[in-house]
């Protein structure tokens, strides 16, 4: 024992005096391992792994590569995949390449509302129009080319809070707070159809790409199914637990997908009425949905998070850069592959849609005469050739951007991309 | 990052413990062979809680970090051609039943105001051999407004409750509050210490905790200072010294000022006395001077003296008023009579009927209880027929002039008498002629005497 009381007494004393010594300086140490081989570098990996020294990994799941347990437990997961492990995923990641896109600068500011402007839409067919709604319950019809006022649609008594435009007919679709969804005909400018039995505000509407039905969804947590020439309510879809923010359709199942206040995204049979697939990966509020229109995914938000999913499935596609954004209101993509996210705050992001990528990150001006505070993007839309984007703001006005055409990767260069696997939140 | 063992946290807790393989069937499984994705397989089989959503691994993984170049192509035509087939095909059919409803029928008119006739027969109960009346009842159906609005009130559900099972919650939610925490962000109920119109009892701890006053900070028990008392302590004694000091001060003040006024009339006192003593110094010169020998001259002398002085007080009282001799007989008989009482002219107020001490006719001994609302005091300042007198003019006219009326009418009775009645009889004869009433009566009059 007072053998071993000594030893323990020398070791102590030795590391106090000497410890710091053991070590070299990094820059020392940096210089001496440039000398070394390859062989060499190998050996001293081999030995720290053995040492279990390699254990600062941001991995999931503790590595370590000499348990039998664990080795068993990579394999249950990934099924003997080759590659598809943490560190695999993770060289894939850094191999990833964001693509470069032109930055967006602002192009026309539009005033004419007299109050937010809360929903907009290009029309599909010509592409020469967009339709703004407004929290003064007017919807403007605008030139896109010249940003001059066509006409302004008064029906409504409270806020407009969303538009859809019919590709196959000469209508539009409009949804309030006054618990209306109307049908206005576009070639006479009135309205013809209102459709009546929301219990609540509606916060959204669409229109169904190849059949006379719209969607509704809004406050009163369901989403109701209309049949346009009848008027009458054909289907209603329950299951979200608050108020939907959007209800958007599609062409194949899942032909409605929506996003509510529950943090939840579903994607529903309407042929059977239920629900196909519940995306519960957000934490907060889910305040817009936007489809690819260049592939069959969609993009949905949250406070912080922005998630892409695939269709029709909607498995897990790609989790954007998207920390520190704050509320986001809204979203769009463009067939280039541009998804574009408008804080609440007045931030606008671009996003490079495969990987994620924040490229751009600017702020928008408010109008002159409008205060700081009421910076907000509360909408927005890329035209039919994705090259102009609308955005609808808090300050009352409509703001045009468009991408600069001098640009090269060599002048503009985009943000840093260091992607970590870290991106897999939770 | 998370532990694996976590991840089973991240899942609700099961609903039903029986287990029933059908409701797991439309229950998506991530594992799949189709589309050239990875076949991933589910893990934490033995750890999930029967019947609950199944979560693998890879709903956490983005797909485009394991294959970055995936493609995924917008749906073909086909396949749009042939989901619209069939929805619009499920929607023509439910549109037809909705349209016309399986259980409803169109309802006629005629169906409606058919009217169906039933004949009843009553017994008669009195009469046990009579034979039944029959009656003939028409049964006809109440008529309803098809546009009367419903009277069952549509009842806003928000979110129903729908058969579904539990979606397997993929986020992390934030850990649960402590007590503490949820305490500070616990707001208490309103409670107003200056209405409580349905009034409930309010607890004394709800009050305290809704006065500002006292806080939980402020009840706590208080540490007072050493300093504080000493202080508090010096004060109190530098206090009480001041005032005994100002009391000595003024009490000298005051002795000093009664000395000084006792000094002022002893001098006054000496002056008086010399003077006295100087007058009767030089009086008794005088006398000295000329002597009245003669004792019955200088009893004459005072005499006419006092007679003088008789002549001329009947000179002042026969030259007073009236009013002054009797005042001047009242002063002498030790008497204060006021002015009115001895011109008669004060009369003792004239009350027709009895009077009563109200206090008397009041209910009960407490007489000053209050018999209306409005009733300020227990009795009236005035009796109503004193309001009456007090709000008329006065019967002398103004009450300056008054006195003098009286004592010119008093001085000049007995010499225009007669001039005084004629006077009275012009006037009554003008107050005839001004009222045409008066004039027709006293025409009827003169016509009944002719």
């Amino acid at each position: 024992m007072t053998d071993n009381f000594d030893e323990l007494y020398m070791n102590l004393r030795w590391r106090n005096q000497f410890g710091n010594m053991s070590v070299l300086p990094r820059h020392v140490q940096q210089e001496i391992d440039c000398s070394k081989g390859v062989l060499q570098r190998y050996d001293e990996f081999q030995q720290q792994l053995k040492r279990g020294q390699l254990n600062e990994t941001t991995s999931l799941v503790k590595f370590d590569s000499g348990s039998q347990k664990s080795a068993q437990l990579l394999d249950k997961v990934y099924q003997e995949q080759a590659g598809s492990n943490i560190l695999g995923r993770q060289q894939q990641v850094l191999l990833q390449r964001p693509d470069w896109h032109a930055p967006w600068k602002l192009m026309r500011v539009i005033n004419g509302h007299r109050g937010w402007v809360r929903c907009v839409k290009v029309d599909p067919v010509d592409n020469e129009w967009f339709a703004t709604g407004s929290n003064d319950s007017t919807i403007k019809v605008w030139d896109l080319a010249s940003g001059k006022l066509k006409v302004t649609l008064q029906g409504h008594i409270m806020t407009v809070k969303d538009i859809a435009i019919s590709t196959r007919h000469p209508y539009m679709f409009s949804a309030s707070e006054d618990k209306l969804v109307k049908c206005w005909d576009l070639e006479k400018n009135m309205v013809i159809r209102d459709f009546y039995g929301t219990l609540s505000g509606v916060y959204s509407v669409d229109v169904h790409p190849t059949l006379d039905l719209i969607v509704s969804a809004g406050r009163d947590s369901v989403v109701r199914i209309w049949d346009i020439r009848s008027r009458t309510c054909v289907m209603t879809l329950a299951g979200h637990k608050g108020p939907i923010n959007k209800a958007r359709c599609l062409a194949v199942d899942p032909q409605v997908v929506s996003c509510s206040t529950d943090a939840t995204v579903r994607l529903w049979d309407i042929t059977a009425g239920k629900t196909i697939k519940t995306l519960t990966h957000h934490k907060r509020n889910v305040r817009d949905i936007t489809f690819n229109p260049a592939e069959f995914s969609f993009t949905t938000a949250c406070t912080d998070d922005i998630r892409s999913w695939m269709l029709p499935k909607g498995q897990l596609l790609t989790n954007f850069q998207s920390d520190s954004l704050g509320i986001i209101n809204s979203l769009s993509c463009n067939q280039d592959g541009v998804l574009f996210a408008g804080s609440d705050d007045g931030h606008l992001s671009f996003f490079d849609y495969k990987s994620g990528h924040k490229y751009q990150s600017t702020q928008t001006i408010e109008v002159p005469g409008s205060l700081e505070s009421e910076r907000g993007i509360l909408a927005s839309c890329f035209d039919a050739t994705g090259l102009r984007l609308i955005t609808c703001e808090r300050d009352k006005s409509i703001k045009i951007w468009n991408q600069d055409a001098d640009a090269s990767p060599e002048t503009h260069p985009s943000l840093p991309w260091d992607p970590t696997i870290v991106s897999q939140r939770f | 990052m998370v532990p694996p063992s976590s991840l089973s946290s991240l899942l609700p807790e099961p609903k039903q413990k029986t287990k029933s393989d059908a409701s797991l069937d439309g229950y998506p499984v991530n594992a799949e062979g189709q589309d050239n994705l990875p076949v991933v397989g589910l893990i934490f089989d033995s750890l999930q809680p029967e019947l609950s959503p199944v979560v693998s691994f890879s709903d956490f993984v983005p797909l485009r970090q394991r294959n970055f170049n995936m493609e995924i192509p917008l749906p073909t035509q086909q396949q749009i051609d042939d989901t619209n087939k069939r929805t619009k095909a499920f929607f023509q059919a439910l549109l037809l039943k909705k349209s016309n409803p399986a259980g409803s029928k169109i309802k006629r008119n005629e169906s409606s105001g058919n009217s169906g006739y039933i004949e009843y027969r009553s017994k008669n109960l009195l009469s046990a051999n009579s034979e039944s009346t029959p009656h003939l009842i028409k049964v006809v159906d109440h008529a309803a407004d098809p546009l009367h609005l419903s009277n069952f009130k549509i009842r806003s559900v928000y979110a129903p409750p729908i058969d579904e099972p539990p979606a397997p919650i993929l986020h992390k939610t934030d850990a649960n509050l402590s007590k503490e925490e949820r305490q500070k962000w616990e707001i208490p109920a309103a409670v107003s210490s200056w209405k409580n119109p349905n009034g409930y009892t309010i607890g004394l701890d709800k009050r305290v905790a809704l006065d500002a006053r006292y806080s939980d900070s402020r009840m706590g028990a208080h540490d007072i200072n050493e300093g504080f008392v000493r202080l508090s302590e010096a004060l109190g004694e530098a206090d009480r010294k001041a005032r005994q000091e100002l009391k000595l001060k003024a009490e000298a003040r005051k002795q000093l000022a009664e000395q000084e006024s006792k000094m002022k009339e002893e001098q006054l006192r000496m002056l008086a006395q010399r003077a006295k003593e100087e007058r009767e110094k030089k009086r008794a010169e005088r006398f000295s001077g000329n002597i009245i020998h003669d004792e019955a001259a200088r009893e004459r002398a005072i005499k006419r003296d006092e007679r003088r002085k008789e002549a001329e007080k009947d000179l002042n009282l026969s030259k007073l008023s009236v009013v002054d001799k009797l005042k001047a007989l009242a002063h002498t008989q030790g008497r204060d009579i006021s002015e009115k009482i001895i011109l008669g002219a004060a009369k003792a107020t004239e009350v027709s009927e009895l009077q009563y001490d109200s206090q008397l006719l009041s209910r009960g001994a407490n007489a000053a209880v209050k018999r209306s609302e409005d009733q300020l005091y227990d009795s009236p300042l005035f009796i109503q027929e004193a309001i009456s007198s007090i709000y008329r003019p006065a019967k002398f006219g103004e009450a300056d002039n008054s006195s003098q009326q009286i004592i010119e009418s008093i001085n000049g009775e007995a010499r225009f008498e007669e001039l005084n009645s004629k006077r009275a009889r012009i006037e009554s004869s003008q107050q005839n002629r001004e009222t045409p009433h008066n004039a027709d009566s006293e025409l009827g009059k003169k016509k009944q005497r002719h």
